[in-house]
């Protein structure tokens, strides 16, 4: 199972950071995108402001011709010569009093841009007329004359009762221009005839670039006549140039002209630039702030409960003993139940753990250290006696006459012996000696400490008697005794098993002699062999 | 002391200003009267219908001269109220039923209601009044005339 799983390349703080940053520059994306929708929105709303401007500008201008023409038509019936000449109705001189209104105020300070003045009668016929271009001044027309705004000269005639004194007005586009007409009343309440001056307003319009101080093109669509200034940007490919049009509508909304300025909107530019930067800037700072925070609470609540739960597990691999040992983390809800998950199972392991370990070194049947665990006590033992210089003795006891008990008395009544001897074994020694069961009937001691044969020879005799009082099992009396081998340990024999096949040695001795105990280093004398014999 | 001063110098000018706001209100109250009984109202409109109907219509302008250099209302004579008589009248009203139309600056102009009862007391029984006055007349947009020095 762990052989099929791969390790990830990225750590969790990896990750963790990658959906922030990502988080962050989507923030930053959206800051600038936002950015360059409010300069767009900006910018078309500075188009539609000047628009909306110069339309007011163009009307104002408009409206400004038909006051003066009106003026001027007016001013002109006021003088004794107009009258006489509208009295006589005589064409020539009433087209003579005409011409002198190209001298007038207005018309020679080019306040008003007079083409053609023409007079006609209360059936619209004309009955004077005076034009602009000295060409057509004093020409003599026959037959039906063409006037400029037809459509505009049969709507007002139509008009009847007190609105026919009024003046009316209309931009129009006649023929190969497009021109402002004004129709003047002339004689007052005796209405007598209608005075109709033809202006061109090209050059008032054009005024207009002074008046907003913005270079502007100006295209007549009559004439098909575009006029441009020498203040017109050479570029207006550059962002720093918004262009921006508009369209003055004629009567019967036909185009008239197109205004076509160029604002210089640098300043504006770089405000706008300015604040995007400002903007984007602050999206930076305020991500950065926000990816530091969001790492350090992360770290705080996950990344720190992991790392702590990672380096116990790590440890716990290194030293089994640490199973057991509970861990407290600090975090968010799941890492605490995973840090509880985590002890709990440390605590289940460790109890598993621990009757594994009772499993594989304890003798099932008396409860005693079996072959095992006396092979690792006696390594102990011998480590600790070249350490510390601590000898120690080693014991192989043998029960005698257990086959026969066996036999006899049942195989239950053979453990339950074992039973009561080893309890009985283990009463003679100290907490700090090993007592195991190392084979059927064969016992082994370990005493600690104990350099002397004479420690060694005292328990052993201890053990003999304890061992050799009679014993009730099952209503059995059973009467045994238990024969001893001795082995010390000495510098010149370091070697354990070397001790043990002595004592091993020493015990058989011991056995086959009926001594009840002996001690290795005694089996070659005989007078001490007789000093033993029980 | 002083205060007594002061009191009276208050009075004084309390004074003052309530005779001045009196002679304000006097020459507020000139205003032309609603009606006048024997003369007919007519508005711009009403006007021009009239001389459209009767071409013999007589236009008096009952204002100064000076209002008048301002523009007048072309066709129309100018005979202040001032110097109107039925001698004057005459001159330029042949007959006692002719059509004639007087007006002055506008409502709050007394000048054509004074002429007016003049030529009613001369015994002119055609007489109509322009009310509104050349006020009207500008609003509405009619064309004027303006005498060239």
């Amino acid at each position: 199972m762990l052989m099929l799983m791969h390790k990830p390349k990225h750590s969790i703080r990896f990750t963790i950071g990658l959906v922030v940053l990502l988080f962050g520059l989507s923030g930053i994306l959206l800051s600038a995108v936002t950015g360059h929708i409010y300069q767009t929105l900006l910018l078309d709303r500075q188009k539609e402001a000047f628009k909306s401007f110069a339309e007011r500008k163009a009307g104002f201008i408009q409206t400004e011709i038909v006051t003066r023409t009106t003026e001027l038509g007016l001013s002109a019936q006021a003088t004794q010569g107009f009258r006489k000449a509208m009295a006589s109705k005589d064409t020539a001189l009433i087209s003579a009093q005409l011409d002198e209104r190209f001298r007038s105020f207005y018309v020679s300070t080019k306040l008003v841009d007079l083409e053609s003045l023409h007079l006609l009668d209360l059936d619209f016929n004309v009955i004077g007329r005076s034009f602009n271009d000295e060409e057509h001044q004093g020409e003599k027309h026959e037959g039906e004359e063409e006037l400029a705004c037809p459509i505009f000269l049969s709507e007002a005639q139509q008009r009847v009762g007190a609105s026919r004194l009024k003046v009316v007005s209309e931009l129009c586009v006649y023929e190969d221009d497009s021109v402002i007409a004004v129709l003047i009343p002339v004689g007052g309440i005796r209405l007598k005839g209608y005075l109709l001056a033809v202006v061109d307003p090209s050059h008032s319009f054009l005024d207009m670039e002074v008046d907003m101080g913005i270079p502007l093109v100006l295209h007549d669509y009559g004439s098909g006549k575009t006029y441009d200034t020498d203040s017109w940007p050479v570029s207006t490919e550059s962002d720093q140039v918004l262009v921006w049009e508009y369209i003055l509508m004629g009567s019967r909304n036909i185009p008239a002209y197109n205004f076509k300025f160029a604002s210089d909107i640098s300043g504006l530019q770089a405000q706008i630039n300015d604040t995007r930067t400002l903007l984007l800037s602050a999206a930076t700072v305020v991500t950065l702030l926000f990816i530091l925070i969001s790492l350090f609470i992360l770290r705080r609540t996950m990344l720190l409960p992991l790392e702590t739960l990672k380096k116990h597990l790590l440890k716990i691999k290194k030293d089994k003993s640490l199973l057991g040992k509970e861990i407290h983390v600090e975090g968010n809800i799941e890492m605490y139940d995973l840090a509880e998950g985590f002890n709990s199972m440390s605590m289940e392991l460790h109890d598993l753990y621990g009757s594994l370990e009772d499993m594989a070194f304890t003798d099932t049947l008396t409860g005693l250290p079996n072959r095992a665990l006396f092979n690792d006590r006696i390594e102990q033992a011998a480590r600790n006696a070249r350490r510390n210089n601590m000898p120690y003795a080693l014991m192989v006891l043998d029960l005698n006459k257990f086959k026969i008990v066996n036999d006899t008395l049942g195989h239950h009544v053979g453990d339950e012996l074992l039973c009561e001897v080893a309890k009985r074994l283990k009463s003679c020694v100290r907490e700090s000696d090993t007592i195991a069961r190392i084979g059927g009937d064969e016992f082994a001691v370990i005493l600690n400490d104990a350099g002397v044969q004479k420690t060694a020879i005292v328990v052993a005799k201890k053990m003999i008697e304890r061992v050799g009082m009679k014993m009730l099992i099952e209503g059995h009396t059973v009467d045994t005794g238990i024969s001893v081998g001795i082995a010390l340990y000495s510098k010149s024999k370091e070697d354990s098993e070397t001790l043990l096949r002595q004592a091993d040695a020493a015990m058989y001795h011991a056995k086959k002699n009926d001594l009840g105990y002996m001690c290795f280093s005694d089996i070659n004398k005989p007078s001490s062999l007789d000093a033993f014999v029980i | 002391m002083w205060m007594m001063n002061g009191k009276r110098l208050f009075c004084k000018k309390i004074t003052i200003v309530f005779l001045l706001l009196f002679c304000f209100q006097a020459e507020a109250k000139q205003r032309a009267p609603e009606r006048i009984e024997g003369a007919t109202i007519v508005n711009a409109e009403e006007l021009i219908e009239l001389f459209s109907k009767h071409e013999n219509t007589v236009v008096i302008d009952a204002r100064l001269a000076s209002d008048r250099k301002q523009g007048y209302i072309e066709g129309s004579v100018n005979l202040e109220n001032t110097l109107t008589d039925c001698n004057k009248l005459f001159t330029i009203l042949k007959t006692m039923s002719v059509p004639v139309v007087f007006y002055c600056n506008g409502d709050d102009c007394s000048r054509s209601a004074d002429s007016i009862k003049i030529a009613l007391s001369c015994g002119y029984n055609n007489v109509y009044w322009f009310r509104g006055g050349f006020h009207e007349w500008l609003l509405k947009g009619y064309p004027y005339l303006r005498d060239r020095r």
